[in-house]
């Protein structure tokens, strides 16, 4: 036995198994794009769009905000109204109601440009609860988050999370839908980078259409190692980044239990 | 197509019209010491040009007028024979090929004919023997056929330590891998570090590089045509290796002397021993085994039946947590039966599977995906030696497809339900007919086709068709087994040769090649879990053209051997699939594909020492591959991923003395074409990058050594052990697996760009033992 941990340190110390390293790559660069990211959610009359833009690879700055841009949300139903800047970048609505089944239009000009984007806000399915559940992963122990809710059935349902551990917001895209779970208790589960017990976990459920679940999940597809990352294809088109989201939102928090 | 089969006709009896007393020499060659038949045996007339190769059963027949004849019989690694003939009626000739005993026989051996690279008609071939290929280096000391294969023009490695190979610009799905006739659909182990091909238990690999002749069909870039050992028929023989990732048995012998044989090769590796030893990862999985066996019996002079099997497995797991497996299994029947001494008869049938597994359980949770590929085969082929101008090889073929892309099984507990897609059913058919025509003695061809039909069937599920955006444009129910609609394609095949001097020719060839059976891969590596689809009413048969012309030229009595081929190819319906396509399980997958062309066009070249103490080969290929997609790079050529401008490679083995052999192995190509960011932006709160061109970057270029040392410690009659040493990457090149890019840690407002290197040195040992 000894032989082999000698071989296995041998291998090890030959870094046999893969390393890393930051290294400097010429990467090319592109002409700067507008990035719109906007929300219409349900029952809110208040709701936010950020436009910045793009910078080069190598650009250490914080992302430009674009202040001159005129941004208007409408319904299939007459109501529109003109936002209003907010802060840098940030601009908001102050009595636009978001209800489910509504189809949205967003649409910004800026210099001479015209972007626009329809999302419909979908049915709310409840979100009632989180359950904690333990799965044991080698010698290791995985904690993770079954968000309780009984999903809608005969409709495709699209979920999308926001994850704060101990406040301090997760990053990452965290998706699920119903492709194996239609019309049932869901058993899903959310997995954190380690949630301990103790840690108080809190998570947003939203209810998004299927262009912009698609959108996230190009997005999520892009940082793993696929052949060939692209843009993700956006309700917006390919005129700008982005995207245009009408969604629901509920959240619930647990602490973790022992 | 009527054009066609005249000149077919022409040719073979334009030649027979001045016909007088002819009879036929027929026969096998054997291996004298293992009772093995020996492929591509040279039965040549002395003094004249006519001359004609055993087949892949050792068979061969030659018609010749009445007459007194010497013949000389050759093979790699045999004694020269001469076998005096008194044609005046029919021969059979049973011939026992010997291996050299004395050193001074080396130079009888050796004038074999090595000049088979000029004369052949056939171009973009390459023939391997597993025993030439025992001396080289290999990473982690596992002798892999693949991965010297790769070290050929025109043929590219997947990946760092890959055994997944791209030829001439195709994708790794475009090679149809053969063993004893069976396709193999997923030639590698362990991710890819390792292919399923045993070389112990390998006699012969030939691999066509798109111009393959019509016999064979179904893929577009290649064939590799990997033949088993049948097993010593004459001595009873165990064989082996001790490495330090796997262990390999070799058990063959006569069951019935000179008439039934056997061989069973197993081999596992032990990966998961290292990880037993550590108390973390002591419930983990990881291993692979595989298994070839195979008999075969000599029922009469004429008749003679093998069987053989592989079957091979991996296991990745994680406690009873997380399981992933994956493997093939392959079966073949054969029957050989030489009609007479003209016309031999192959029939086989062929069962070939590949499936994988993911289990995940955990509490009351119990989930599993899987998916298969299920074919049964059927072929019959007639080789006819009509004289000593022309050989026609004719036959048909059925294949049985039934694929399953990907099924949910859960219980009730588990929040999932259980989705039942009913496998896709299809039968692939085919008729082919090729001839081998001396038209003279500079000029060789050898031209044919095949008709390929394929019919999908109905599997008694909702089958759809999908619009441009991916979205269901029809939906239909067909009847189990109903013919819901058939694609005809003619694959016509020709290439010549023109020897304008001894040892120089020029040759050129066209081919037309269809595929049915597609791999939809979406990561940067071939993956087990890569879903496998066949043609259907929204995917279409892919289709290549390949034209090529070559110069072939051997120096020093054949000693060097130097070739010069060019090609381009097009192909049709080329498939990717959409960004953020959902790959898993999903029965409206075909939505999320998108079809459309490519090119691929290049140079290679190789110069090979095949005699001496010092043999080896340099090789170099200049190449471009090319896809047009709609819906991708906004509609524009885009070069594919693997393509390779440059890629050199040397390899040589020096034997110091009988008992000592060094050898050493350099590789170097231009890095992969990636997609990598042109420009960064914020959605989320997290750094997204952005992209403009698809594949528009290279990774860095990738170089490596590799070295060996075998040393033959004990040769007896009984006993043999040897010993191979190795070096891969023997100056720790840090080459790039894989470049990602992310947000930095210290300054959220930094990106930074992270090379990731599979390999640095890796020494590896083998002890191999056989006792005879």
């Amino acid at each position: 036995m000894k032989k082999y941990y000698f071989i296995l340190t041998l291998l090890s110390a030959l870094c046999l198994v893969s390393c890393e390293k930051v290294i400097d790559v010429d990467l090319n660069t592109s002409d700067p794009k507008y990035v719109i990211e906007g929300f219409v959610t349900k029952g809110e009359t208040v709701h936010q769009v950020k436009i910045t833009r793009t910078l080069n690879f190598d650009e250490s700055v914080a992302f430009p905000a674009v202040d001159n841009a005129v941004v208007v949300i409408s319904d299939n139903v007459g109501n529109s109204e003109t936002l209003t800047l907010a802060s840098p970048g940030i601009y908001k609505t102050s009595s636009l109601l978001g209800v489910e089944g509504r189809t949205y239009t967003i649409t910004v000009t800026v210099e001479g440009k015209v972007f626009t984007a329809t999302s419909t806000l979908p049915t709310e399915v409840d979100f009632n609860g989180l359950d904690v559940i333990v799965f044991p992963f080698g010698v290791d122990t995985l904690r993770g988050l079954i968000p309780s809710r009984v999903d809608q059935a005969g409709v495709a349902n699209y979920y999308q999370f926001d994850i704060f551990q101990n406040s301090k917001q997760i990053f990452g895209v965290n998706l699920q839908d119903d492709q194996f779970s239609d019309g049932v208790q869901n058993e899903q589960p959310i997995f954190g980078p380690d949630f301990l017990p103790g840690d108080t976990v809190r998570i947003i459920q939203y209810c998004i259409d299927k262009p912009v679940y698609k959108y996230l999940f190009s997005i999520a597809a892009n940082t793993g190692s696929t052949a060939a990352p692209a843009n993700p294809d956006s309700n917006f088109g390919k005129s700008c980044l982005g995207y245009f989201s009408a969604r629901t939102q509920k959240e619930q928090t647990v602490i973790i239990p022992q | 197509m009527k054009n066609f089969l005249i000149l077919f006709v022409l040719c073979i009896f334009s030649i027979e019209a001045f016909a007088q007393n002819k009879f036929t020499i027929s026969g096998g060659i054997k291996d004298d010491a293992k009772g093995e038949e020996i492929i591509s045996a040279r039965v040549k007339v002395k003094d004249q040009a006519i001359g004609t190769n055993s087949n892949e059963y050792g068979f061969f027949s030659m018609t010749l007028p009445e007459g007194k004849y010497t013949l000389v019989v050759s093979a790699y690694g045999f004694v020269t024979q001469e076998i005096e003939v008194n044609l005046n009626q029919n021969v059979q000739l049973s011939v026992q090929m010997k291996n050299p005993v004395e050193e001074l026989e080396e130079v009888k051996v050796t004038a074999i004919r090595q000049d088979a690279n000029v004369k052949d008609a056939v171009m973009g071939v390459e023939r391997l023997d597993p025993k030439e290929l025992s001396k080289l280096p290999v990473l982690l000391g596992e002798k892999d056929i693949i991965k010297t294969m790769q070290l050929l023009p025109g043929v590219k490695n997947a990946g760092e330590g890959s055994s997944g190979f791209y030829v001439r610009g195709g994708g790794a799905d475009q090679n149809l891998i053969l063993l004893d006739e069976a396709p193999v659909y997923n030639a590698s182990h362990l991710l890819g570090f390792f292919s399923t091909f045993n070389s112990d238990a390998i006699k012969d690999a030939t691999l066509y590089k798109g111009n393959q002749p019509a016999n064979f069909g179904g893929r577009l870039s290649s064939v590799l045509d990997i033949k088993m050992n049948e097993g010593n028929n004459k001595k009873f023989n165990v064989s082996g290796g001790l490495g330090l990732i796997s262990s390999k048995l070799n058990v063959e012998g006569p069951i019935i002397k000179d008439k039934a044989s056997f061989l069973v090769t197993g081999r596992r590796t032990y990966a998961d021993v290292f990880l037993k030893a550590t108390d973390r990862f002591k419930d983990n999985k990881l291993y692979f085994y595989d298994l070839n066996t195979k008999l075969n019996y000599r029922i009469s002079k004429k008749d003679r039946i093998y069987l053989s099997g592989y079957f091979g497995r991996d296991k990745l797991g994680f406690g009873e947590t997380f399981g992933i497996d994956w493997g093939n299994a392959t079966a073949t029947a054969r029957w050989n039966r030489i009609v007479n001494e003209k016309l031999f008869s192959n029939t086989s049938f062929i069962f070939s599977s590949y499936d994988y597994k993911i289990s995940i359980k955990s509490g009351d949770v119990d989930f599993k995906v899987l998916s298969k590929i299920q074919d049964f085969n059927l072929k019959q082929e007639f080789q006819y030696f009509l004289n000593t101008r022309n050989k026609l090889r004719f036959g048909l073929n059925a294949i049985h497809h039934a694929i399953t892309p990907g099924q949910v099984e859960a219980n009730s507990d588990s929040g999932f339900s259980t989705t039942k897609i009913n496998p896709l059913k299809s039968i692939e058919s085919a008729i082919y007919i090729t001839n081998d025509w001396t038209a003279s003695e500079k000029i060789n061809v050898s031209y044919g086709a095949r008709l390929t039909g394929f019919s999908v069937l109905g599997n008694g599920s909702e089958s759809y068709t999908f619009d441009e955006n991916g979205d269901v444009a029809t939906t239909n129910t067909y009847k189990k087994n109903q013919m819901v609609k058939t694609y005809l394609i003619v694959e016509p095949r020709v290439s010549a040769s023109y020897s304008y001097s001894k040892t120089a020719s020029i040759k050129a060839a066209y081919a037309r090649n269809a595929q049915n059976i597609h791999l939809l891969s979406n990561a940067t590596s071939a993956s087990p879990t890569d879903v496998w689809l066949s043609t259907t009413l929204n995917t279409k048969p892919e289709i290549a053209d390949q034209a090529s012309i070559g110069w072939f030229k051997n120096f020093k009595e054949n000693a060097y051997e130097f070739n010069v081929e060019t090609y381009y190819k097009t192909m049709q319906n080329q498939i990717d699939y959409r960004n953020g396509a959902n790959t898993q399980a999903n029965e409206k997958l075909e939505g999320e594909l998108l079809y459309g062309i490519g090119r691929a066009y290049g140079l290679e070249m190789i110069l090979k020492k095949k005699t001496g103490k010092l043999t080896g080969w340099i090789g170099y290929t200049l190449s471009k591959t090319e896809r047009k997609i709609n819906g991708i790079n906004e509609n524009n050529w885009y070069v594919a991923k693997q393509d390779r401008t440059h890629d050199v490679s040397v390899v040589g083995i020096y034997d110091i003395n009988k008992k000592l052999s060094v050898s050493a192995l350099f590789v170097f190509y231009t890095g992969n074409a990636v997609t990598f960011p042109t420009g960064k932006y914020e959605v989320n709160g997290e750094t997204q990058f952005s992209y403009t061109e698809r594949n528009a970057a290279r990774m860095p270029n990738y170089h490596r050594l590799d070295l060996g040392v075998t040393w033959i410690r004990k040769n007896t009659e009984k006993f043999e052990s040897s010993w191979n040493f190795s070096v891969y990457n023997a100056y720790a090149r840090e080459n790039a697996y894989q470049i990602t890019f992310r947000q930095s840690e210290s300054d959220p407002n930094k990106t930074e760009a992270v090379q990731t290197t599979l390999f640095r040195i890796v020494p590896a040992v083998t002890w191999n033992f056989k006792f005879k």
